[in-house]
């Protein structure tokens, strides 16, 4: 019997020997025998983190429950490796080509460097981690506990949840140590990663061993083993087709998913070819670890007691059968599967969580740019050492939450499903041209919250976080929404219900969303680069030569790399431009080699970002220049609509010139009328004065008398009928006047305008023939008033011996024109523009008996009816014509 | 051999040895698909005794996965042949 004392002791010496491996190896790393520390077979090794303390515990328990099932964990990867030249060996030559330092850097790169995405998945990795590092927790703890079961002399009975949490305190002091103890330009650890094949060699061994003793010490070699296989529990093939196809799919999704699993296969791979032998040496691996997995399980279930947990029968079989070396180095390979998971993935999800959540927030913090903040790289180390602690700290939480007691296959299963959601996005990523940033970030989140809904959440416990109503009502008691059988789909296994569903709408939202949006300028280059990978070698882009200062370059580098890689990369570079010292010219090609080496640091958006800041205004990016073109495209709208509003304000401007100027010669007509107007008042009124006094002094002539008095009284006429005319004016200018629409013969309105225009005297008026048949519509009497107007003008001012006055009438077109054309001198030319206006006389005053006001009072009643008077020159005399519309009521509004 | 020598000179000449290669190396995994998908033709609802064994079922998987892993070491090895005369 092993004491547990002892137990510790092996395990602690083993712990012992893997830091010295780890450090003679990074020790060595310098050195001649780094060729053989980066050899195929290392790398083959290291992929065997995939086998953790599941694989090494829980298969056997997996297949204990449900036969050969548990191969489709291990089919998966094979498949994967098997199939290299599809997928994996684009995945390590786009991430070497890149420098990509994780999957979330992966998918971030690719979409355009966008931060977001590179969050999101950090997030998601690290939420489907967790499960899996509470797995290991767990089967360490498990399997101490065996021990200390079995040793009655075990001073301190342990209890599960301290022994737990002392794992996961080592486990992060010697992640800490290892994993962050140089931030190194291609993150890779080669102490590490030799530490990882050591524990390889040591699981692989131990599961052998065990396996062998089983089969050939317990069963009594490979023909009993078949026999008791077949009479067994599980002699039958009882593997649901659903599950056998779902979870190889899953297990060879998870593989390529899993950020220690992309860490290993792409971020430490130092050598393409090395694909070439891993392609047969890992599955041939999986195929020896796998290989005696049934018969452990078998002869476990025939021999141990009911009720004893065949997750340990890796360790209980040779420790009931006394077997104690056996046990102790059986401890040791789930010891090995369980600490090298945990290392490689809290370095993997430690490094994403600095590149990706970290740096960004601090970067942002420190608006300032990279050169005047402080020391980058303790920033990254110190987040580095934070998120390792606090990722284990997770695990072991979920440890506790999930209350220890899940089986481990279904834990595991959890982990795959939940980092398989990457699957879509990555695959589409490097295959397909058109996928884009927001159909990634929209199947990642789908496919996220559905995982979390149908298989994380439940998993903890009902009742912790969902409650035992929303798992068997629904979400919102909607019956559809029930976790656990989505859309009312009851029967299905829980696992491949949740695989199926999340990663149906997952992709469904990817390749919408990517249908549906259309890429930035940078995603469609990163995307270009990406798929065609092989097609060149390439820079994703370029940076032109700038005002970066070497020297400034140089301390921001060693800030990032360390002094001692810094200054090797500038010398070397310098070297090659044929200088000396540590200060080459910051060439394009110089630029790209350090923002290469820097993204393997920091990751590529941040060293992109960093570079630019400060190669600053030298430098242009696609998007820079976009945003330029943007802003140009922005300051040129605003110019289009500045000029717009200027010629707007010149309008305008000229207008109001315009209305200044009418109300100028409006005031100057205004001036003019009412000195005329006084002028017109104050003639009859000087007349009416003088005449008035005179007949006040009396001693007059009665004869006198009644001449005085019949002037006075003449005058008044003439003052009342200029007035009226004012009157008349002013109202028909207004457009106040009321017309009086009515339908009557041009006889008709002749005869009035004779018979009110005839003073007698010897005018001869020619009226034309037609008059009766001519009917209008219009208001009468206005346009007899009109008539009456021209007819005694002609009276006035027609000069002829024999006055005549001839007016013609004329229908066209509806319109109706009528002619006044008299005998005389006509009017000269010079004054026909002035005819129409006020007080526009053209003869003497005496003549004309009236103030000048009539040809104006016809123009305004003519415009009034619709129609016009013009003056028609060329017919001997004055002539006027009217033009009437054909239907005045229209026209009168 | 060459094309001089050769008498049905208007035969379609082989393929190239790389894109040969190629075309194995991206069958490959759809054949082991297809042997490992075998099972899902198997009768898991029969009576006890009446469906496939466990041991029958171990022994084809393992020959499949093995066999897969030999196809893939002849691969690698042709691919290493190709890299070394390139």
């Amino acid at each position: 019997m092993v004491s547990f004392d002892i137990l510790v002791a092996v395990s602690l010496a083993y712990v012992a020997i893997l830091f010295a491996v780890a450090f003679l190896a990074e020790r060595a790393t310098d050195g001649r025998r780094a060729q053989w520390l980066r050899s195929p077979l290392i790398y083959t090794l290291s992929l065997s983190v995939y086998c953790t303390a599941w694989t090494f515990y829980g298969a056997v328990g997996f297949a204990a429950r449900s036969g050969l099932e548990f191969v489709t964990i291990y089919l998966g990867p094979t498949g994967v490796l098997i199939g290299w030249w599809l997928i994996l060996r684009r995945l390590v030559r786009i991430g070497r080509a890149e420098r990509i330092t994780s999957i979330a850097d992966l998918i971030s790169s690719r979409f355009g460097k966008s931060a977001a995405l590179g969050g999101i998945v950090t997030i998601l990795a690290v939420v489907g981690t967790t499960p899996y590092i509470a797995l290991q927790l767990q089967s360490v703890t498990l399997s101490l506990s065996v021990f200390a079961a079995a040793d009655p002399a075990a001073a301190v009975q342990a209890s599960p949840n301290s022994t737990a949490l002392w794992v996961a305190v080592g486990l992060a002091v010697f992640t800490i140590l290892f994993g962050t103890r140089t931030l190194d330009s291609n993150e890779r650890h080669s102490g590490v990663v030799m530490a990882i094949a050591v524990e390889a060699v040591v699981k692989l061994v131990a599961l052998l061993a065990v396996g062998a003793f089983v089969v050939w010490g317990l069963a009594g070699g490979v023909g009993n083993t078949l026999a008791l296989i077949d009479t067994s529990p599980i002699a039958q093939w009882s593997v649901p087709n659903s599950r056998w196809i779902g979870l190889t799919f899953l297990s060879a999704a998870a593989f390529l998913c899993l950020p220690r699993m992309f860490h290993v296969l792409v971020v430490e791979n130092s050598d393409e070819r090395h694909l070439h032998t891993a392609s047969w040496a890992f599955p041939l691996y999986l195929l020896l670890m796998s290989l005696f997995v049934v018969p452990i399980a078998v002869v476990g279930l025939d021999m141990m007691p009911e009720g004893a947990n065949p997750d340990l029968f890796v360790l209980t079989l040779p420790m009931t059968q006394g077997q104690n070396g056996l046990a102790v180095l059986a401890f040791l390979g789930g010891f090995s599967s369980a600490t090298s998971m945990v290392i490689v993935a809290a370095i993997a999800l430690s490094t994403m969580v600095s590149n990706h959540l970290a740096a960004p927030v601090w970067l942002r913090s420190r608006g300032e740019g990279a050169t005047v903040s402080g020391d980058l790289r303790n920033v990254v180390l110190m987040s580095r050492r934070i998120a390792i602690a606090v990722i284990l700290g997770l695990g072991y939480l979920y440890y506790r939450l999930s209350g220890g007691g899940a089986a481990l296959a279904a834990m595991g299963l959890i982990s795959f499903a939940g980092v398989a959601q990457v699957l879509p996005a990555m695959v589409g990523g490097i295959f397909w041209r058109g996928a884009t940033r927001i159909g990634a970030a929209a199947g990642l989140t789908v496919g996220f919250i559905l995982w979390a809904y149908t298989m994380l959440l439940p998993s903890v416990g009902v009742g912790t976080i969902l409650s035992a109503a929303v798992v068997d009502q629904g979400l919102f008691g909607l019956h559809w929404l029930r976790p656990r059988a989505l859309f009312g789909i009851d029967g299905m296994d829980p696992v491949i219900h949740a695989v199926f569903w999340s990663l149906l709408f997952n992709t469904l939202a990817f390749v919408a969303g990517s249908i549906l949006s259309t890429p930035t300028p940078l995603e469609r280059m990163q995307a270009s680069q990406f798929i065609t990978a092989f097609d060149q070698g390439g820079a994703a882009r370029s940076w032109r030569h700038g005002v970066a200062e070497a020297e400034d370059l140089l301390l921001m580098a060693q800030r990032i790399l360390g002094p001692t890689d810094a200054q090797r990369l500038f010398r070397a570079h310098a070297a090659d431009q044929g200088k000396t010292g540590y200060l080459p010219t910051p060439s394009p090609s110089f630029l790209e080699a350090l923002e290469r080496a820097m993204s393997g640091s920091v990751g590529s958006a941040t060293a992109h970002a960093m570079i630019g800041q400060m190669v600053g205004g030298a430098s242009v990016t696609v998007e820079d220049l976009m945003a330029v073109a943007d802003e140009t495209a922005q300051i040129m709208e605003y110019s289009n609509r500045l000029e717009a509003k200027s010629e707007e304000l010149t309008n305008a401007a000229d207008q109001l010139r315009d209305a200044n100027m009418k109300l100028v010669q409006l005031s100057h007509q205004k001036d003019a009328f009412l000195s005329q107007i006084s002028h017109e008042l104050r003639t009859p009124m000087t007349s009416i004065r003088s005449f008035s006094e005179i007949l006040q002094d009396g001693a007059l002539a009665p004869k006198d008398r009644v001449k005085y008095a019949t002037i006075i009284s003449d005058e008044t006429q003439r003052l009342t009928r200029l007035l009226d005319d004012l009157l008349d004016l002013s109202v028909l200018e207004n457009g106040q006047v009321a017309l009086d629409i009515e339908t009557g013969s041009l006889a008709q309105v002749l005869d009035r305008a004779t018979a009110a225009a005839d003073f007698g005297g010897d005018l001869e008026i020619q009226r034309p023939r037609q008059a009766d048949a001519i009917l209008l519509t219009t208001d009468l009497e206005r346009l007899a008033q009109v008539m009456i107007n021209l007819i005694s003008n002609t009276r006035k001012y027609c000069v002829a011996d024999h006055p005549k006055l001839k007016i013609r009438a004329r229908q066209a077109g509806g319109d109706t024109e009528l002619d006044f054309i008299d005998n005389g001198e006509g009017v000269p030319a010079a004054h026909r523009q002035l005819i129409f206006e006020k007080f526009a006389r053209i003869s003497d005053e005496a003549k004309a008996g009236s103030a000048g006001l009539g040809l104006a009072i016809c123009r305004e009643i003519m415009t009034n009816l619709g129609g016009t008077i013009e003056y028609l020159p060329g017919q001997g005399g004055a002539a006027f014509r009217l033009r009437l519309p054909a239907s005045q009521a229209m026209a009168a509004q | 051999m060459t094309a001089v020598d050769d008498p049905k000179q208007n035969q379609p000449t082989r393929l190239p040895r790389s894109r040969r290669l190629t075309e194995i190396a991206i069958a490959l995994p759809f054949v082991g698909g297809v042997c490992v998908g075998i099972p899902v033709l198997w009768n898991t609802d029969a009576e006890q005794g009446a469906g496939v064994a466990t041991s029958s079922a171990a022994i084809y998987l393992f020959s499949v996965w093995f066999g897969m892993i030999v196809l893939a070491v002849l691969l690698a090895r042709a691919f290493a042949r190709q890299d070394q005369d390139a």
